[in-house]
């Protein structure tokens, strides 16, 4: 960057002010107050035709933005619906023309991307890992060294990483999650996770016993 | 012989030696005249600042003035005579005053009080130089102070003519188009519009004479300023001639007026304060506001 | 990789892909690469959210991914930084394909930006279903390998299949890159009937995409060619246009320097066979040396053989050209006279600050104004060459020399140029926003009236419809419709000068004192 380097920073002398020319009348007057904020401009920015091929990638442009918005590769965080009890007619109709258009499904090819990144495949294999097995033993082979890898990666994280176990915790209780609510319609706690003998035992304790 | 005699008689010696005589000059000049009178009439003299007394390493000598030149009137003391000697050394290029009190060894208010009685008596005046706006020179008063002082051309009461050098630029610049649209006209080729819209100095001296927007008198070297001006304009390009000197031709600029001019941010004081919090937002940059509308 | 290209890429990603995939790319752009459960540390999104993020960028070949040194079955992801400048440019390169190929080429080219790369088949297929060009199958597919073997389409590394990878491997060989797809016509009818899978065509697997710096080079020669136009006449810039074609005959479009020699003579049989311009034929040998001689040097003599042995010199015309663009940039900021005196700084090299002033003939006052407003915002910088001091008393006498450090200034103006860039897309997101109600109002209502138009709705109803939008509203949309539009424009402005910065920081030659980490495009 100009202005640092080699040399002394800070403010010059009076010889070398004079060298650079800056004697007396020429050092500005004293400010009494800040600087405007935006103070005003000498010049305005120059102004072109616009020419048709700039015309051109105007809309261009506006039409892919839509485009891409209105993909299913445009992810925003979910944020809750505005308050639709009130419709006027023209929303209806609104709302009646954007339910015509179906949003295209995403179309990923899942085999040209890291596995971990497809968490369906990863379900249909923890799912259907019984049926695999019985067809195809390499199968297996490559996916218990895959779990394999992935317990000694793990490990790994073990010991270079401070906060692990809880991450650990995430990490696998993530997947797990994501299985119940995509893949099946019961709720989480029809499957259950023996949680809730211990709060039982605990009430019998404390009741009445009559 | 009479006082009044003796006096033009060495006068007469000092006067046929050019470099000055010394003493043992006039002694062979006027053998007849004695020591004292000798020292009289040559104290006589130099009051009268007909002679003056130079020191020639151990001996004294003394030289005739020129007697246009002591146009010091008679009632000025010595002081002031040595410091109108060392201005009047100072030719016209003029002398600074702090040089001046280092050749005279005299105190600086006493020197500004002869400097003033000088001035006074039109003997002498200051010049401002341009080379340092605070540096005041002395010189005589009725000399022409030299062009490295005033600036030259310029130059007018040492204020630099920022106009005149403007007007100039334009003009030049303008000659040189003539002269390109004049070749274009020709179709010739593009070697021969080349070289047939170059202009030497000369031509453009002739021209600029010829409009007669100058008041002051231009040379050449004058206008191969003003024409460097207008390369670094970036309109015209200088090109070297076999002989040495140079031609000018007027020229476009190889692009039109950039991307980054034609919006606020390329021009705006403030950018480097610019950012996405704060004061200075693109979101409430008045510039912007402004342009778009 | 300044803080300011960073946030530009980040507001970039954000406009076309949503804020998800913006917090993943921020994550990304700190790093060089990171993996999967680095990055859900780090952006706090929950891992489906972020494998999609991450799925989309892939998809859109934005993001790479290797397998990890010390463990083959973790990925570590990093991001094409460059590529995500370039959706800046999609409108450039859709225009010129529009340009010289028509409204098939571009549909090509749309389909293959909105989509990201895909195979042959599936192009085809879109376009011909957008039905937007109705055009024959045959004339899309002699498009589509029509730009294959102009390169603007280049293949992708394939996947090598057979082993089940948790992280995929791909490979592709030099030669293979624009080798055109087996297309069959047949097929893709069969396909649009119904009676066959798109995924069992016969180029399957083998993936499309533009191919940047094809599109980079036509920039960079139209860039050139206006220069030359501009200043040297319109028969001046045609010879240079045929100049370039040959240059391409022998020499690859990225060398660095200077091109690889070609002769009069070559030029001359090209000119012949292709130019109706008569004047330019008769004066070939004229035009050719009017361009080597001139200051801007665009070519250089090298040698006798064939009439005149010439070399395009890349390295002096983006000098020469960036110079130029400064001299303009310091004009409209600075004044004239400003520019002035840059011109005496870049072409005395090393200058005082009075002889500075002698030839500028400027008053003292304003160019010591100037010069310093100019050191202020970096556009020069100065020299101290120190003095020792006078006899040991005294501070030490210094010498303060003005001089101009091109690539220095080039980066410092390029991060302005990124920064209004970033400014101009913020201030039409949040123009968008201030008027979100309205816009949103005015399409819908559009949307409504399109469908009741289909119904055959009657004209009565559709005016009373359309009135929902007072005129009020409607002047403060047209209002708000011109200023996106302005700055749309200036988008694609700023564009152009950014990329001549690029073109400069690429082709010219590092000063040997500085690294050479410095040579990669920014």
């Amino acid at each position: 960057m100009a202005g640092r380097g080699r040399g002394k920073t800070g403010s010059l002398t009076q010889e070398q002010l004079q060298t650079l020319g800056c004697i007396g009348k020429d050092i500005p007057q004293v400010q009494t107050a800040p600087p405007p904020t935006f103070p005003p401009l000498m010049s305005k920015p120059v102004k072109l035709e616009t020419t048709a091929a700039q015309n051109y990638q105007i809309l261009w442009r506006e039409a892919y933005l839509n485009h891409m918005r209105d993909s299913p590769y445009f992810l925003a965080p979910k944020i809750p619906n505005a308050n639709s009890t009130l419709q006027s007619y023209s929303d209806q109709w609104a709302t009646a023309v954007e339910n015509a258009k179906t949003k295209t499904k995403a179309d990923f090819i899942w085999q040209m991307m890291p596995t971990e990144l497809h968490i369906t495949q990863k379900k249909r294999r923890v799912a259907g890992g019984d049926k695999i097995v019985s067809k195809k033993p390499r199968n297996i082979d490559d996916r218990l060294k895959v779990l394999e890898e992935k317990e000694r990666n793990e490990d790994e994280k073990d010991i270079t990483k401070a906060s692990s176990d809880s991450e650990h915790e995430e990490e696998e209780e993530a997947p797990a999650d994501e299985e119940m609510d995509d893949e099946n319609d019961y709720g989480n706690s029809y499957f259950d996770n023996g949680e809730s003998y211990n709060e039982e035992d605990d009430n019998l304790d404390d009741g009445p016993v009559y | 012989m009479a006082a009044n005699d003796i006096s033009d008689a060495i006068l007469v010696i000092i006067q046929r030696v050019a470099s000055g005589a010394s003493n043992d000059d006039l002694v062979k000049g006027l053998p007849e005249v004695t020591a004292q009178a000798r020292m009289e009439s040559l104290n006589k003299l130099l009051q009268q600042g007909t002679i003056e007394l130079l020191k020639k390493g151990d001996k004294l000598i003394y030289r005739a003035k020129d007697p246009k030149k002591s146009a010091l009137p008679k009632d000025a003391d010595n002081e002031e005579r040595i410091i109108y000697g060392i201005i009047e050394e100072g030719g016209n290029k003029g002398i600074w005053i702090r040089d001046i009190r280092m050749q005279s060894n005299l105190n600086m208010t006493h020197l500004n009080k002869i400097l003033k009685n000088l001035e006074t008596k039109k003997l002498i005046k200051a010049v401002k130089s341009v080379n340092a706006s605070k540096k005041k020179v002395y010189m005589l008063y009725n000399l022409e102070p030299d062009r490295s002082v005033t600036g030259g051309a310029w130059y007018q009461d040492q204020d630099f003519e920022a106009e005149f050098v403007d007007v100039l630029n334009q003009q030049c610049l303008r000659f040189l188009q003539m002269t390109r649209e004049n070749a274009e006209k020709k179709r010739e080729g593009p070697l021969a519009l080349k070289r047939l819209s170059c202009c030497s100095v000369k031509e453009v001296h002739k021209f600029i004479s010829d409009l007669g927007i100058s008041k002051v008198h231009l040379d050449e070297d004058d206008l191969e300023t003003i024409l460097k001006t207008v390369v670094y304009d970036g309109n015209a390009e200088r090109i070297m001639m076999p002989d040495g000197s140079f031609v000018y031709r007027a020229i476009n600029s190889p692009l039109f007026a950039p991307g980054l001019v034609q919006i606020p941010c390329g021009i705006c004081p403030v950018i480097r304060n610019c950012s996405k919090c704060g004061d200075v937002t693109p979101n409430k940059c008045i510039y912007m506001t402004d342009w778009l509308d | 990789m300044s803080i300011e290209y960073a946030n530009l890429c980040s507001v970039v990603v954000k406009q076309v892909f949503g804020e998800t995939v913006q917090i993943v790319a921020d994550c990304l752009f700190c790093a060089v690469s990171r993996t999967l459960p680095a990055i859900l540390k780090t952006t706090k999104l929950s891992r489906k959210e972020v494998s999609l993020a991450l799925a989309v960028l892939i998809k859109y070949q934005l993001v790479v991914f290797i397998p990890c040194e010390s463990n083959p079955f973790l990925a570590e992801y990093s991001l094409k930084r460059e590529e995500i400048f370039n959706i800046l440019r999609y409108p450039g390169y859709v225009q010129l394909i529009h340009t010289k190929y028509g409204a098939v080429g571009a549909a090509i080219a749309e389909e293959l930006l909105h989509g990201g790369p895909q195979t042959a088949t599936n192009v085809l297929l879109k376009c011909i279903a957008s039905s937007e060009v109705k055009e024959k199958v045959d004339t899309y597919r002699d498009n589509f390998l029509t730009m294959v073997s102009d390169n603007y389409l280049i293949r992708l590394p394939q996947l090598i299949t057979g082993e089940e990878e948790t992280i995929p491997k791909f490979q592709i060989d030099a030669y293979q890159y624009f080798v055109p797809p087996d297309i069959n016509l047949h097929f893709i009818a069969q396909v649009q009937a119904g009676k066959e899978n798109v995924e069992k065509a016969a180029d399957a697997g083998i993936f499309w995409q533009l191919n940047f710096s094809r599109f980079h080079q036509d920039f960079r020669d139209a860039v050139m060619i206006g220069a030359i136009e501009k200043k040297l006449g319109a028969s001046t810039g045609e010879c240079f246009k045929y100049i370039l074609k040959q240059m391409y005959e022998r020499t690859d479009p990225w060398q660095k320097e200077c091109s690889n020699p070609f002769t009069l003579a070559e030029i001359k049989q090209l000119i012949e066979k292709k130019s109706n311009n008569l004047d330019l034929i008769k004066h070939l040998d004229q035009y050719v040396t009017l361009i080597a001689d001139d200051p801007l040097c665009f070519i250089r003599k090298v040698g006798d053989m064939g009439g005149g042995q010439y070399v395009v010199d890349l390295n002096r015309a983006f000098e020469e050209l960036t110079l130029a663009w400064f001299g303009h940039v310091i004009t409209e900021r600075y004044g004239s006279k400003a520019s002035r005196i840059f011109r005496i700084i870049y072409m005395k090299k090393f200058i005082e600050q009075e002889e500075l002033q002698k030839e500028a003939m400027i008053p003292a006052r304003e160019a010591k104004l100037l010069s310093y407003y100019l050191f202020q915002d970096q556009f020069i910088q100065i020299k101290t060459i120190r003095k020792a001091g006078g006899g040991g008393t005294g501070p030490a006498k210094a010498f303060f020399l003005f001089h101009f450090k091109p690539r220095q200034s080039v980066r410092m103006v390029l991060n302005v140029c990124y920064k209004a860039l970033y400014n101009t897309i913020e201030r039409s997101n949040f123009e968008k926003s201030e008027h979100k109600r309205l816009i949103e109002k005015s399409q819908k209502l559009d949307s409504i009236v399109a469908t009741m138009k289909e119904r055959g709705e009657s004209a009565e109803y559709i005016d009373e419809i359309l009135e929902t939008l007072t005129p009020p509203e409607r002047e403060i949309l047209e209002k708000v419709k011109s200023r996106l539009k302005t700055l749309s424009k200036a988008e694609i402005t700023l564009d152009s000068s950014i990329f001549l910065l690029q073109m400069y920081l690429f082709h010219t030659k590092v000063p040997t004192t500085l690294s050479n980490k410095d040579k990669k495009l920014m």
